[in-house]
């Protein structure tokens, strides 16, 4: 397996600080980054030009980083910090092709918000049936860290464009959050087995910005639920600290002080 | 009554194994000769000599008079209208009556119908009804014939308890019909001591799931690499997942199964609810939870599983009874 980003301008910054966190707890697995300019400790392809509206154009580079001689790839966020080693994270799959994390369950009559990505909830849920989703849960996710092994990476960005494109006949033009959720519900066999729950000790998002500002610690941390509102104790390994990027930024000078854990 | 079946039975496929037992269910009851599409079919003695046992006549298209009075009958049968074999029968004086099977519309099929080729349309389903909608676009008479399977070539048996319980499914070997997760599905059941059994794979099926590392657990077999009947006999659960795109429109292989004693775990939906009583002969599922607590129910308890398994084949009977489906055949054919 390797792990795959895509990060220009100022997110070829917060990559490095990443990168340099992961090697800090003893992760050597290799970065490979489409990238403009040269990241420390990554091995650096060009991204060129490419449109960076809805995100989508990480499963543009899903099908380049699926011809690199690896059979898992591990696509993380730029600002993702590493506060120890997740292990192994292959066992994430379960066997499954994927891993994608199913946070919230969308179909809860608890909702807290109306709505993902400003599509009401009761639509998403409804566009997902619409394309074949049958779980009684229909989760949304958090695209800052999944799994994909190359020979499903074709199939899986064509479901996935397929939804994204299903969705905007209907009004809803998403990010590659809700196309990432759809194939998660069509390709991990168990979704149930890959919530957020069940595998916090490996990644989570720090959205609510617990750590904002600042670089994780490693201490364990209240995850709010973006659709529930509920919390749950969580210690992952792979911190998405997402209101963290300027001090990831900061983080990538030498002469910067980590924090210790 | 005379009919004119063009086609020619098979083993595999749900349309051609639908024509074998019907054909033997309408035998000695109307006049039937068989066509097949192509002359060379006229030279596989295991249907020859079954369809002499049932005194069913068959010839080739060529040899047909060139006036005939009666009924012809084609099933999913493509070659009927791209190859103009409905014509060739029209001309003869034949009225036709045509049954698509699939959830979706033949090449020329809408055309035709259009155009006044067809003289009755048959459904198989409700749900078929709904996909295909004749009437929404012609007023040629329709018909719900469903689906008829000789109970007797399906014999139950019961399982032993001393075998690791073995899971599988049968069907056309369509990537269409498989879900996305279809390997990872039956393994994330977590089924204790379990084996898992596959017919009709395919060489698409493997590149489909290439990704998979199937262990020594799975067998996955070619099409009519057993006879069907073998097949579903060595199952314990008849777990029949679908693709995300696919609607069954009815479910004949899940029947089948039912008839030797298989157990189906199936998704809610398609035409199942008609051939299942949930929870008595088998599960109507809506989620992996489901799928997976039912199955580990049974894999726990054999007694449970023992008496269902003879639900199953109760209710598969109940479904077949032969003069109630001779007698809806002989209306809907009746032209």
């Amino acid at each position: 397996m390797c792990y795959w980003s895509v990060a220009d301008g100022r997110y070829a910054q917060i990559m490095t600080t990443c990168i340099m966190s992961a090697r800090r707890v003893g992760v050597s697995t290799e970065f490979h980054v489409w990238t403009d300019r040269s990241i420390p400790g990554a091995v650096c392809h060009s991204s060129g030009s490419y449109e960076h509206r809805n995100y989508l154009f990480k499963f543009d580079f899903l099908l380049k980083a699926a011809e690199l001689p690896y059979e898992y790839l591990v696509f993380l966020d730029a600002d993702n910090f590493f506060v120890r080693h997740p292990g192994n994270l292959l066992n994430q799959t379960r066997y499954a092709p994927i891993h994608v994390c199913m946070e919230s369950d969308c179909t809860q009559p608890n909702s807290v918000r109306p709505d993902w990505w400003g599509c009401p909830l009761s639509d998403y849920v409804q566009f997902m049936r619409d394309c074949g989703v049958l779980s009684r849960s229909v989760f949304n996710t958090n695209a800052g860290f999944w799994i994909v092994h190359r020979d499903v990476a074709r199939r899986f960005v064509d479901l996935a464009m397929e939804f994204w494109e299903y969705c905007s006949r209907q009004g809803f033009a998403f990010t590659e959050e809700a196309p990432l959720a759809y194939v998660g519900h069509l390709l991990l066999g168990n979704p149930y087995a890959h919530t957020l729950a069940v595998n916090q000790d490996v990644w989570a998002s720090d959205w609510t910005g617990v750590f904002a500002d600042r670089l994780p610690d490693g201490r364990p941390w209240n995850f709010t639920d973006y659709i529930s509102g509920e919390t749950i104790p969580v210690q992952p390994a792979i911190v998405h600290c997402m209101r963290s990027k300027k001090a990831m930024v900061a983080a990538a000078s030498p002469m910067r002080k980590w924090p210790t854990y | 009554m005379k009919i004119f079946f063009f086609g020619w039975p098979s083993f595999y496929g749900g349309a051609d194994t639908k024509a074998a037992h019907l054909l033997k269910l309408l035998a000695g009851h109307v006049d039937i000769t068989v066509v097949p599409n192509f002359p060379d079919q006229l030279q596989e003695s295991c249907w020859t000599q079954k369809l002499d046992e049932w005194g069913v006549n068959y010839t080739a298209l060529e040899f047909l008079p060139d006036r005939l009075d009666g009924v012809a009958l084609a099933m999913c049968n493509s070659e009927f209208f791209s190859s103009g074999i409905y014509s060739n029968a029209r001309r003869r004086g034949l009225r036709i009556v045509w049954s698509s099977e699939m959830m979706w519309h033949h090449p020329y099929e809408v055309d035709l119908i259009k155009a006044g080729a067809i003289d009755r349309l048959l459904y198989v389903s409700e749900i078929q009804k709904k996909a295909l909608d004749y009437e929404s676009f012609c007023d040629v008479p329709t018909r719900i014939t469903g689906n008829f399977l000789s109970v007797e070539e399906f014999p139950f048996i019961e399982r032993s308890h001393d075998l690791p319980l073995t899971i599988g499914r049968l069907s056309r070997a369509d990537p269409h019909k498989y879900p996305e997760d279809f390997p990872v599905f039956y393994e994330a059941l977590a089924l204790p001591d379990v084996r898992y059994r596959v017919m009709a794979w395919s060489d698409e099926l493997a590149q489909k799931y290439r990704w998979h590392r199937f262990d020594h657990r799975w067998e996955l077999l070619a099409p009519e690499a057993e006879p069907a009947v073998e097949f579903l006999q060595s199952l314990d659960l008849f777990v029949y997942t679908l693709g995300h795109r696919f609607t069954e429109s009815w479910g004949r292989s899940t029947v089948e199964a039912m008839l030797t004693g298989a157990i189906p775990l199936v998704p809610a939906g398609h035409h199942f609810a008609s051939l299942i009583v949930h929870g008595e002969s088998g599960y109507l599922c809506h989620d992996f939870l489901e799928f997976q607590s039912y199955a580990r129910q049974l894999a726990a308890d054999p007694l449970a599983r023992q008496s269902m398994s003879l639900a199953c084949r109760r209710r598969a009977e109940m479904l077949n009874d032969p003069e109630t489906h001779r007698a809806v055949w002989l209306e809907a054919l009746n032209v």
